[in-house]
């Protein structure tokens, strides 16, 4: 039976809150098809405090087997490289962090402040990521880290990351299955695509209708700062709750699954030179670029440009 | 005392908890109790010399179980900032997300947080135990089998959240709220999916969680009328709430933790200009301050934050968080313990939360309640499980009110002049 263990760190519990809404399996079933044991979840398990220290211990001496370790939100490094500004059993949460990764199969970071450090790379927090400090490989457990099974971090990035992907993810890894990962170390079955693709307002962005004011039916990426063309993320294909996506109901998309949110420049505005955006759709040539969108604006079909359209 | 002293740290990390309690244990009772921060992640500190609607994006990401609510307090500062009051139905899908979002919480954290534990084997001895572990055992335990109720509330609670994934795009961490309103219109198809949606919930919440219709729960206005009400039929006992009374007060729940004895509530979920649904000074969760029962105006101004036995820089506190500083300070020994700032209101503690916003409402049962007995877990865990049935009537009824005031915009009202049958003509 393989075992879970799923540590939070400095983060918000949003991957956690997340993950329990994953659908088909849902949670209980998911645990059950895979017959994951989870020796620990703080929302899933109610191992008394005395109990879990000898649990971690057993862990820790190589006397209890782990399976997979998951871990949620940012190693805190702070203040001053102490680690002390999140502490486990009054020592540094980090420290017991590496420590149970080491005793690992499979690590698995689940959300983008645990794969890269999200919030608080900056700050006295010192957050940094399990393998990476942003894009800088490193982290808490260095380049060249492998665990048991001889793997690296597996970087489940999202803020929150979404819950089939996590589902996904430990399925592959309870039944052997390869994953892919990309050079940041996330799954390409996941992040192999565009958070662009699928979003419902395509045809705008197609033909260079843009949103200016909110509400304004367009694509949100001249003006509002998206995303979505520029880093990878399944969030308009599997869509989120089932139901839609940020893009979707129109909130831009801020990169959250890329290494580098959050950025250090305003969200909700599209940085740009003369009117075009700095960051183009991932891989394409600037002057291509211009001309191939001043000609699809040119061609816009007047129920774009008079928005008549849904999204 | 002379007795031996022993410490020991008890964890209460069941959601996003870095929470922890030290006890000091003396002749078999707790002598002292301090509970801790563990953790500083510094929030306060992220937004400086950001642009203002970063914080749409920032502050969410305090807490993924209630990121709406902090999303909503970031937008209200900047509509107070930009000076504009948001229209009505603007107003009415940022209640609908809050309110979807608070159901779920209120729910999990009930079924999921607390109730798990009545399964636990220091209750081994309660003549309801078994019957506790065969409904709430976790979802993930080691010892026994997932409870059914544990499994139906993972199963449940999802799906209200499928709402704010309809009016703002996906829960957690959504930033539609924006200055001035949302950032789209709701379009009929998101608001009459979410009127099921709503519906589903609720049929499920009366029919487990309460046990009766939400009428007859509305019935129970008082202590002698809660007990009438599990007596009268084997659905109430056998619901989450007549069980969570009748193992609560076996449990003797309801004679443990009182807290300071004050209540205290910002008031929540602003009325729209015009709404059937009734409030209080323009708000459906009323604000108040009270002393037991004696109820009066809350003032945010009252409000300061105090460092004198937290982790922090400069002097004690007792700053208005306008004015307040993070200045984290790393001390060995001494008598700071926590990273958590001390809140107080005018100068001393006050209970918040869902048994605070039913005594301020003024709440027939819980204000009995309260008065005889004084505040309690027990009471505390039963306003928390019954807020819901105090949610669905406004939510359903801005949902309805929202559709009846959708206007049809531009392009919807140009094809029904030209009744054009595919996208494709123009
Ligand atoms: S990545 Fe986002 S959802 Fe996950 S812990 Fe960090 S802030 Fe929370
Ligand atoms: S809104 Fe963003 S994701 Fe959607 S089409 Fe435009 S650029 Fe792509």
């Amino acid at each position: 039976m393989p075992t879970l263990y799923w540590l939070q760190h400095g983060g918000c519990g949003g991957d956690t809150m997340s993950f329990l809404n994953v659908e088909s399996p849902d949670l209980p079933d998911l645990l059950d098809d895979l017959g994951i044991r989870v020796l620990w979840h703080p929302s899933l398990t109610d191992t008394a405090p005395g109990e879990r220290q000898a649990l971690e211990d057993r862990i820790l001496a190589d006397e209890t087997p782990l399976d997979i370790l998951v871990v949620e939100g940012s190693v805190v490094q702070g203040p001053d490289g102490t680690g002390l500004f999140d502490t486990h059993r009054g020592r540094p949460k980090r420290d017991f962090a590496a420590a149970l990764a080491r005793r690992a199969r499979y690590v698995v970071a689940a959300g983008t402040c645990a794969a890269f450090g999200g919030f608080g790379v900056d700050d006295v927090m010192d957050a940094t990521g399990l393998q990476f400090r942003r894009e800088a490989p490193g982290g808490l457990l260095g380049e060249g880290f492998r665990s048991r099974a001889g793997w690296p971090v597996v970087n489940l990035a999202g803020c929150p990351c979404h819950p089939e992907v996590v589902s996904g993810t430990l399925t592959a890894l309870v039944n052997g299955t390869p994953l892919e990962l990309d050079s940041y170390q996330r799954p390409r079955e996941w992040y192999g695509m565009m958070v662009h693709q699928g979003c419902s307002r395509n045809e705008y962005h197609e033909y260079r209708v843009e949103e200016e004011e909110f509400g304004h039916k367009g694509c949100l990426f001249f003006h509002k700062g998206c995303h979505g063309p520029l880093v990878g993320g399944p969030c308009n294909v599997l869509l989120w709750n089932r139901r839609s996506s940020k893009t979707r109901a129109g909130v831009p998309c801020f990169g959250c699954t890329s290494p580098a949110f959050p950025q250090p420049f305003p969200f909700f505005q599209t940085r740009n030179i003369e009117g075009v955006p700095v960051d183009l759709p991932m891989g394409i040539d600037r002057a291509h670029y211009m001309a191939y969108k001043t000609m699809a604006a040119a061609a816009a079909p007047a129920r774009l440009t008079h928005r008549r359209t849904k999204v | 005392m002379g007795g031996k002293r022993i410490h020991c740290d008890v964890p209460l990390n069941r959601v996003e908890g870095d929470l922890e309690v030290r006890v000091a244990v003396e002749n078999d009772r707790v002598a002292e109790a301090w509970s801790r921060g563990t953790l500083f992640r510094g929030f306060e500190r992220m937004l400086v010399d950001r642009a203002p609607m970063d914080s749409l994006v920032v502050t969410p990401r305090i807490c993924g179980i209630c990121s709406t609510t902090h999303l909503a307090a970031a937008a209200r500062a900047l509509d107070q900032v930009a000076g504009v009051t948001p229209p009505d139905n603007a107003i009415r899908m940022r209640n609908a997300a809050l309110m979807a979002e608070q159901i779920q919480s209120d729910l999990r954290q009930s079924l999921l947080m607390f109730m798990v534990d009545f399964a636990n084997s220091a209750y081994a001895d309660h003549s309801l135990a078994d019957e506790a572990r065969r409904r709430y055992a976790p979802v993930g335990g080691q010892h026994h089998p997932p409870g059914a109720r544990s499994v139906a509330a993972v199963r449940e609670t999802k799906h209200i959240l499928e709402l704010v994934a309809l009016v703002g795009g996906q829960w957690p961490h959504t930033s539609f709220m924006v200055p001035g309103g949302v950032v789209y219109k709701a379009e009929p198809r998101s608001l009459q999916q979410g009127r099921h949606i709503v519906k589903a919930l609720r049929r499920w919440y009366e029919d487990q969680v309460l046990g009766c219709s939400l009428e007859r729960w509305a019935a129970v206005r008082s202590v002698a009328d809660l007990d009438a009400w599990l007596a009268e039929s084997a659905a109430h006992r056998e619901s989450d709430a007549g069980f969570l009374m009748r193992f609560g007060r076996e449990a003797g729940l309801d004679r443990l933790g009182a807290g300071p004895g004050t209540f205290l509530s910002y008031g929540n979920l602003p009325l729209p200009a015009e709404t059937a649904v009734a409030g209080r000074a323009g708000r459906f969760v009323p604000a108040g301050f009270a002393r037991g029962a004696d109820t009066g105006p809350f003032h945010e101004g009252h409000i300061a934050e105090h460092t004198a036995f937290s982790w922090y820089q400069g002097d004690p506190g007792g700053h208005h968080p306008w004015s307040g500083r993070t200045e984290p300070l790393m001390e060995d020994g001494g008598e700071r313990y926590s990273w958590a700032k001390a809140p107080r209101y005018r100068g001393a503690p006050a209970e918040t939360g869902p048994l605070a916003e039913r005594i301020l409402a003024g709440d027939g049962l819980f204000t009995d309640w309260v008065g005889r007995d004084g505040p309690n877990v027990l009471a505390r865990q039963l306003a928390r499980l019954t807020r819901p049935a105090t949610l669905f009537g406004p939510l359903e009824a801005w949902l309805e009110e929202t559709l009846a005031a959708l206007t049809p915009d531009e392009s919807t009202a140009q094809q029904a002049q030209r009744p054009i049958m595919s996208p494709a003509s123009s």
